[in-house]
This record gives structure tokens, C-alpha cells and sequence, in this order.
């Protein structure tokens, strides 16, 4: 079961996982934000910039639109890893949205988007404080039991 | 050249493990700790890092350059804008 939370003064789902770039040889621990609404999952700049993500180097050029219009995002190779504690890790390989730095935007969080999220079953109880997600699928799978 | 396996790139499925497990405790003191943060550093930035809160700063650059200064590891750190009255998010 690879368990989130409830966050913030907000009440808004987070997951945690492990996000690499592999063309970038970046990687970093990130709080996503759970959401649906989002076709596919996005890096928003407070994470890229804490993760130093050189913007010169980023390649793509993705129109991502939302209730606020449109923002010009870049397109990288990324790996997204969640944990289940000591049984098992899932492994999400897919093309991450990197939203351009827009100070007006660092207290966004990024998204965790439906290219990862269809591939689970998610129990949203906010009244219990239960968020927790099982992974019909993933890229890969890291059985942790077997030593 | 081909793409990198998913298994060359994360290395240590163990050492992965644990170092999730404890993003996600120093994550989840945003949730338990909501009310002594946003009495202490209300609008203000702060990093998580060891289970409490390393550094604080009124505006990102400035946080990130007191994580630099402090030697926390970026990749390993929760960062977080903290405001009793957070603007609504419609994504």
C-alpha cells in the first residue's frame, strides 16, 4: 500500500516519491499533490528550483493548459518511484511536464498526474485521514522482502 | 545510445526505501505540526530536514541559500510556504 496524507492547512492530498532525470542526472525527493484533473504529472518551480534544474538545458516545448490559461512547459524523461515501506517499491516511467519558473507559481506543488495515477486504486477518505493508493501496475517493481 | 534501465537508475531498492520513508516523515510534520508552523512562520518559507525545521526565509532564493549554507541536501529536503490563509487552488 503506498500511503499519503493530508497536508497543510489546506486539506489537499500528497504522495511522496522519488523523482529522476535521467538525462539530466538529476533526482530528488517530492511531495506531490494528488490530482486528477491533471492529464499528466508536472514539476512546478519550487521543486525545480530546489533541485537545480538548469532551464538552458531543458528541451520540449508543451502548451499546458489550466483554469489560469496557458503556461509553456518542457518535457523530460522521468522515473517516478513510491514506496510501499518494506515490501515494495513501483516504478512509473513517463514524460514529466516541467512548468517554465514563474515566481507567481512556487507555492503550487507539483502534480501527480493521471499518466501515474490510472494505474492505481486510490482510497480518498479525508473524514478518516486516509490516503492510500494500491499500484495495479508499474514500469517496474522492487520486491523489498526478498533479502 | 539507449535509454538507462529504470533499474540502473534508482540503484539500492533498500537504501531508496528507507530514504522515502523519511521524506515522508519529515513531509507529514507539515500535517501534524500545521498549527505551531503557521504560529511561528506564518508566510514564511521553511525546510524540513531531520524531523524538524532546519531553516525558514521570506522568500524561496533566501531559504535555498540557507539550505546551501547549512549543507542539507536539496534532493532531500521538504520545502514549503507556509500562510494560515493560503490562496485557493482551482488545478
Amino acid at each position: 500500500m503506498i500511503t499519503g496524507r493530508f497536508g497543510d492547512t489546506s486539506g489537499r492530498p500528497y504522495i511522496e516519491g522519488r523523482l529522476y532525470l535521467p538525462r539530466l542526472n538529476i533526482s530528488g525527493d517530492i511531495s506531490f499533490l494528488v490530482d486528477t484533473g491533471a492529464d499528466a504529472s508536472i514539476l512546478m518551480p519550487s521543486d525545480s528550483k530546489r533541485l537545480g534544474i538548469p532551464f538552458d538545458r531543458l528541451e520540449g516545448d508543451n502548451v499546458c493548459g489550466g483554469i489560469g490559461g496557458e503556461v509553456h512547459c518542457f518535457t523530460e524523461r522521468a522515473v517516478i518511484v513510491f514506496s510501499d515501506p518494506n515490501i515494495a517499491l513501483y516504478a512509473y516511467d513517463l514524460d514529466i511536464d516541467i512548468m517554465q519558473d514563474d515566481p507567481q507559481m512556487e507555492d503550487v506543488s507539483s502534480l501527480l498526474g493521471r499518466d501515474a495515477l490510472d494505474r492505481w486504486k486510490i482510497i480518498y477518505d479525508p473524514q478518516d485521514s486516509c490516503l492510500q493508493a494500491t499500484a495495479h501496475s508499474a514500469d517496474m517493481i522492487f520486491d523489498l522482502t526478498q533479502k | 545510445m539507449g535509454q538507462v534501465s529504470i533499474k540502473e537508475i534508482i540503484g539500492d531498492p533498500a537504501s531508496l526505501d528507507a530514504e522515502l520513508q523519511e521524506f515522508r516523515q519529515n513531509a507529514s510534520l507539515l500535517s501534524s505540526k500545521r498549527d505551531h508552523l503557521i504560529g511561528k512562520y506564518s508566510k514564511r518559507w521553511i525546510a524540513i530536514y531531520d524531523h524538524q525545521v532546519k531553516a525558514d526565509g521570506i522568500s524561496l532564493n533566501q531559504l535555498l541559500g540557507k539550505v546551501d549554507e547549512l549543507h542539507i541536501p536539496r534532493d532531500r529536503v521538504v520545502i514549503r510556504y507556509i500562510d494560515k490563509n493560503a490562496r485557493r487552488m482551482i488545478l
